[in-house]
């Protein structure tokens, strides 16, 4: 108690000393918690499924490209089923279109059609009702649907008597028969699951590559295991089924790395979040040990009159200890209470659009256990820098320190090296981090305003699928977008008009396989796809696409007229390079559909989704010839867009007032949302970097303000024998200036390397770009000046009297 | 050549005063070897500091060769103090890391003189002090005495007109200290001014002047 009490009074006698090592407990203990509760709902704990480790998915390679998680055929999904030893289960989704009505306005929800086991498989919680039962997966017995607890809560205020209702569903009646858990279902961002209608045909589509497989391995079987298996069933298909599978690979992957869908964006920028606070961790730790290091040292006199008196030295270190314990716990308390705070404020700050993929979002809080580890690790590094030092100078002669003059003037040279390397290591971590913070920046801004020339705040867009129960001939899908065109037009304020299947930088897009009539067919598993983008003739102006050969599409290109279409920049130089692109005829292929198109003009590429570098190839049809299913709106204003999205609503009910809309935004607001994940990693970069520079800036500051109270004497000598304020400045910079100077040289280099990963992952960033370099670099360096500056500037304010009686 | 009228210094703690000098009048002829001494506490090595310039803190008239210091910023000070004044110590105050002549030759680094200036400077130093064999050590290879040595050598290597020391055989032996003070003896016999704070009575006697100062008062 006694030890505690002066341990307390000597810590508080400091009280810049104590700040400082606090703020650096409660900066790094509070971000790395904060950061590793939130990994926990994005990479470990995504779901909450029983044994979630032992839930894969199927993923497919077509041609060593990866084509996703829904990709496996019916006939190639009964022989895994049949044959796959590591698994337990197995079953099936497909994607679904469902638009809901009746009860309430029209809504267009995510729906999946699955296998009747699907829920059996995951293990997932009913909040109300069941599952499916064996056999509802067949034709005629699957009108049931289980709802996700978020839609049962919108669209049906929660009521428990939900079960056994009926909902109606693309115009047809399907009774509610379970509510499931909204962190209990997969994919996250599916409402409304149905079983599906399976046929006696259904097993025998082998080249229809259009379902989700799901498994649950064996308890004693391995991921690596069961993809080695499942690849050599794969093997055995490809064999048997050359024409249509040749180069197809399928893998096994855990559920939980797909937890957002087919790419695993979302993982990846976790994972650098969490890289990045463990730097600023680490730059709190080198931080806490600077000042430990600088606290004890400093006490090498004190420890010589314990000595002196009879301690040894385990009551030495146990003062030094204890020290350490106190300040780790208070910094502990502090970084816990920091970490509730951050985890609320990202919380609050990520957008609904973003999270809704992202089950475990609204459940997400401090996990205890990183707020243990990251403060044992912190203490572990104030206990060494702290204790070692202790141990050290209890073994000093009493006698020489105590004893007056014919002391050193300078600071011994291995101490000022050891802290010295430390502020290095401190400065190159807190560079590299603002170098990734600012090229994020630069990224994601450049994503954002990736269309900004098109001035998309004054475009309104809101998209609509049309269902197939009653757009199911293409005759009929033209006729209501002729309609939806007619009554567009008409609108007040509208300056241009375009609909497109898919919208750049939406997060959707469709690709298909295709070949170039004349020339060899290739099989289904060898045919390159491109982007299929079905448009109006308003489209190509809307989005500023240049015209580089031939014609755009037009009007006069409608059904009944010779298919055509104009392809973009980058399919005329990867399929069409040597040969004039107009007039040759693409034939695509999508399942069992075959069209055919000639060119007619080649048109500049366009970025199409937000996490690839470069356009993918594509083509564009006009509406008028293919009557697209799905549909997006664009309308150019010069005025408000609120009050045209309005307008617009009514046009689409005054074709079909059971046609929902969704996503009715400005262009702008829409590829802000779809970025704003990114957006939020650059801002939390941002705040990490920030934070870092604190830190490593801090652990400067109490370098030299221990160097300047070691360096008293000598400073005052040097003033005595005529030393100007700027040789002291100069003398005192020049320590500092290796320390900073080497942290921020190697900091630099790592950060180029930094800067060419990020260059892979995100769009605009580009690995040479001096000026994020560059201006972070002197945003550093100008705050460690400052670091640096204050101590050195009271070092040449003192009195040389003063400072040559300092001891 | 150093004049001090009705200086003073105190230091404030809370609504009091504590007195380290009070109302000093002194006055220093050039040439002269005079002793400050007192008890311990009574103000001699603030006198000495106040005379030296290196405490800023004091009221009073402060005139050096009709100069007045008390109107000086601290940048004229410091000028007027590289020409006229070098600095002994009672810890040496050495830096560790240079060698004998380095120490020697830091306060030339700091006059602007160049490089091959200093160099025959710092020469000339060593041999008059008879330490150019010990050139190249460092401060822990030489006795106190020696040590000492080289700390005079270093307040005089820029020809200054006038030396303080304060206690300057304090941690010395007596035959070292004897040494010491034959050597302020001969620098004060070509012309130097030296002015020492000294417990001793022995090295009291190398001076021609005493000023006793108790509790802060020149005692008359």
């Amino acid at each position: 108690m006694r030890e505690i009490l002066f341990a307390t009074r000597r810590l508080l006698k400091n009280p810049l000393q104590l700040s400082a090592g606090l703020l650096a407990f409660m900066l790094g203990i509070g971000l790395n918690t904060a950061m590793f509760s939130i990994a926990d709902a994005l990479m470990f704990r995504p779901l909450e499924l029983p044994e979630l480790n032992r839930l894969i998915l199927l993923e497919s390679y077509a041609q060593g490209t990866q084509m996703g998680i829904d990709d496996v055929s019916p006939a190639d999904f009964k022989d895994f089923h049949t044959s796959a030893k590591s698994v337990e289960s197995m079953g099936f989704g497909e994607g679904w279109s469902a638009t809901i009505t009746r009860d309430a306005e029209p809504d267009f929800v995510s729906a999946e059609r699955v296998s009747s086991n699907w829920f059996d498989i995951l293990g997932s919680t009913m909040v109300l009702g069941r599952g499916f039962l064996p056999g509802e997966d067949q034709l005629g017995k699957n009108r049931v649907v289980v709802i996700s607890h978020g839609l049962w809560a919108r669209r049906y205020a929660s009521d428990p008597r939900i079960i056994g209702r009926q909902m109606r569903l693309n115009n047809e009646d399907y009774e509610v028969v379970g509510v499931v858990k909204q962190t209990a279902r997969y994919p996250g961002y599916i409402e409304v699951f149905s079983p599906y209608p399976r046929t006696p045909q259904f097993e025998q589509l082998r080249e229809t590559f259009n379902l989700m497989v799901v498994a649950r391995l064996k308890p004693d079987v391995s991921l690596s295991e069961a993809s080695a298996e499942i690849a050599t069933l794969q093997a055995g298909i490809v064999s048997r089924y050359k024409a249509s599978h040749d180069g197809r690979r399928v893998q096994a992957v855990l559920m939980s790395d797909r937890v957002a869908g087919t790419n695993d964006l979302g993982v990846r920028f976790t994972r650098m979040l969490l890289y990045a606070t463990a730097f600023a961790l680490l730059i709190a730790c080198a931080n806490v040990a600077n000042l430990q290091f600088a606290r004890v040292s400093g006490r090498a006199r004190e420890f010589a009159i314990m000595r002196a008196i009879g301690a040894g030295r385990w009551p030495i270190a146990r003062q030094v200890l204890i020290e350490s314990l106190l300040l780790a716990g208070g910094g502990a308390i502090l970084g816990a209470l920091v970490s509730i705070w951050s985890v609320d404020l990202i919380k609050g700050l990520l957008p609904t659009e973003v999270w809704q993929f992202i089950p475990m979002w609204p459940y997400v809080k401090v996990n205890g256990f990183a707020v243990l580890i990251t403060s044992l690790l912190a203490l572990a590094a104030g206990l060494i820098s702290g204790v070692a030092p202790a141990f050290q100078s209890s073994r000093v002669d009493a006698q020489e320190s105590l004893r007056e003059g014919g002391r050193a003037m300078t600071s011994g040279g291995s101490r000022q090296w050891f802290r010295g390397a430390l502020v290095a290591f401190q400065m190159m971590l807190a560079l590299v981090l603002l170098i990734g913070a600012g090229l994020m920046v630069r990224g994601a801004n450049a994503s954002i305003n990736m269309f900004g020339s098109r001035n998309p705040e004054q475009v309104a867009t809101m998209q609509l699928v049309l269902p197939e129960t009653r757009y199911e001939s293409r005759a009929q899908r033209l006729e209501f977008s002729r309609k939806l065109e007619q009554e567009l037009n008409r609108l007040p304020g509208v300056e241009s008009m375009a609909l497109v299947n898919y919208l750049p930088l939406s997060d959707s897009g469709s690709s298909v396989g295709y070949y170039i009539e004349g020339r060899p067919m290739p099989p289904v598993s060898e045919r390159p796809r491109a982007l299929n983008q079905v448009v109006t003739p308003g489209y190509f102006k809307m989005m500023q696409i240049p015209l580089k050969q031939g014609r755009f599409l037009t009007s006069e290109d409608f059904d009944g007229r010779e298919a055509v279409c104009v392809v973009d920049e980058t399919f005329a130089n990867a399929s069409l390079a040597n040969q004039n692109p107009l007039g040759q005829r693409i034939v695509q292929t999508f399942l069992d559909a075959i069209s055919t198109c000639r060119i007619v003009g080649v048109v500049g590429g366009q970025m199409h989704f937000a996490w690839e570098n470069t356009p993918r190839k594509t083509v564009y049809k006009q509406n008028a010839q293919v009557g697209s299913r799905t549909l997006a709106i664009m309308l150019r204003t010069s005025g408000p867009v609120a009050s045209l999205l309005a307008a617009a609503r009514k046009a689409v009910s005054a074709v079909d007032p059971d046609q929902p809309v969704r996503k009715a935004f400005s262009y702008q607001k829409l590829i802000e949302t779809t970025l704003g994940g990114l957006r939020m990693v650059a801002i939390f970069m941002t705040g990490i970097g920030l934070v870092a520079m604190l830190l490593a800036c801090l652990g400067i500051y109490s370098v030299m303000s221990y160097t300047v109270s070691e360096r008293t004497s000598e400073i005052g000598m040097r003033v005595a024998m005529g030393a100007q304020p700027s040789d002291i400045f100069r003398l005192l910079g020049y320590q500092a200036l290796i320390m900073v100077g080497t942290g921020m040289l190697l900091g630099l280099v790592l950060g180029y390397g930094l800067a060419r990963f990020f260059s892979g992952l995100v769009f605009g960033v580009n690995p040479n770009d001096f000026w994020s370099l560059a201006s972070v670099s002197i945003l550093l360096a100008v705050v460690a000046a400052l670091a640096m500056y204050i101590p050195a500037r009271r070092a040449i304010q003192m009195d040389p009297a003063t400072a040559l009686r300092h001891d | 050549m150093i004049e001090l009228r009705n200086v003073e210094k105190f230091y404030q703690h809370g609504p009091t005063k504590s007195y380290v000098l009070r109302r000093v009048d002194v006055t220093i002829k050039e040439g002269e070897f005079v002793s400050i001494m007192g008890p311990s506490g009574a103000g001699k090595s603030t006198l000495l500091y106040v005379i030296g310039m290196h405490d800023g803190d004091w009221t009073g008239d402060y005139f050096l060769s009709g100069q007045p210091v008390h109107k000086m910023n601290r940048k004229e000070r410091n000028e007027i103090y590289k020409q006229n004044f070098g600095f002994v110590f009672q810890s040496y105050h050495l830096l560790d890391n240079l060698t004998v002549a380095e120490n020697i030759e830091m306060p030339l680094t700091y006059r602007n003189i160049k490089k091959h200036e200093r160099e025959a400077i710092v020469a000339d130093t060593l041999d008059r002090f008879q330490m150019v064999g010990k050139k190249d050590l460092f401060p822990n290879q030489l006795s106190g005495g020696q040590q000492q040595l080289v700390g005079i050598a270093r307040a005089m290597v820029a020809s200054p007109k006038v030396i303080l020391a304060d206690e300057p055989t304090g941690n010395l032996h007596t035959s070292q200290g004897k040494e010491i003070m034959e050597m302020f003896k001969k620098l004060n016999e070509a012309g130097t001014t030296i002015i020492q704070v000294t417990h001793s009575d022995l090295n009291a006697t190398y001076s021609n002047r005493i000023i006793e100062i108790r509790d802060g008062w020149i005692e008359k």
